[in-house]
């Protein structure tokens, strides 16, 4: 985060898996819903 | 969900994320099994389950569209018979979420993303005495990169290889990799994707045997 933030940037994402969810938010990340939606094709 | 100081209303982060993640994609485009188009939809399909099998951009016409699915299915199908499909706000017509659902396709949330805001970040967390993180600098390291990448996630990863040794480490390099080490063994993996307007982590793994000590660290567990 420090690296990125050295890059110029005000803030960062991180797509996060369920398991690691909870270690993420200790170091301050927190849920952002911006619209995103997968759907899923089979044939 | 907590009130964000962020405004998710335009339509500039989500056109950051979707550029990130098609920037990461391209990474592995040409790689021996790794199949790509990228023009007015972007899709990648490889025999792997990882980097996956995603569509991540369609701009089509209103009055072409359904033609259009027929032919991107048509055509992933030659590689593979199944495919998630990453519908974003600014993805064209604007529909379309709801005219996959309308063909059997149930869209749920596109994963966990999650936010921070750097300008507030604090002193960071505590760490195991030893731990220290490194940037990847040459083919040896993101050899061993792939290793503990390998152990944390549990799949054979030799196409990440391939791709981020072909990508480079120099000042130009936008795909950023790191180990954390205890002392001088490797523990932890990450990468920091800085493409499309934001930077974006990926990647992260712990191989189980080292979680329970460096779930504290900066570079958690997947």
């Amino acid at each position: 985060m420090r690296e990125i933030r050295n890059r110029g940037y005000a803030d960062t994402w991180i797509w996060s898996s369920d398991m690691a969810k909870r270690a993420y938010q200790k170091l301050g990340y927190v849920d952002a819903d911006f619209g995103l939606r997968e759907h899923k094709w089979h044939r | 969900m907590p009130e964000l100081p962020l405004d998710l209303s335009d339509r500039d982060t989500p056109r950051h994320i979707q550029e990130n993640m098609i920037a990461y994609m391209r990474l592995f485009a040409g790689l021996p099994g790794m199949i790509s188009y990228d023009a007015e939809t972007y899709w990648f399909v490889c025999g792997k389950p990882a980097p996956g099998n995603i569509i991540l951009r369609a701009n089509w016409p209103d009055g072409s569209a359904e033609a259009r699915i027929d032919a991107l299915f048509a055509q992933v199908g030659q590689h593979s018979d199944e495919i998630g499909w990453m519908v974003f706000p600014g993805d064209q017509p604007a529909d379309l979420g709801r005219r996959l659902e309308a063909r059997g396709m149930p869209g749920g949330p596109g994963g966990n993303w999650l936010w921070a805001d750097l300008t507030t970040l604090g002193a960071g967390p505590t760490v195991p005495s030893g731990f220290h993180i490194e940037p990847v600098r040459d083919d040896h390291m993101m050899a061993e990169w792939v290793r503990v990448s390998e152990a944390g996630f549990g799949s054979e990863l030799s196409s990440f290889y391939e791709a981020y040794a072909r990508h480079g480490y120099g000042p130009d390099a936008f795909s950023l990799h790191y180990i954390g080490y205890l002392g001088d063994i490797p523990v932890t993996s990450g990468t920091l994707l800085d493409a499309g307007g934001c930077a974006t982590i990926y990647d992260i793994s712990t191989p189980p045997n080292f979680r329970a000590r460096v779930l504290a660290a900066p570079l958690p567990t997947p």
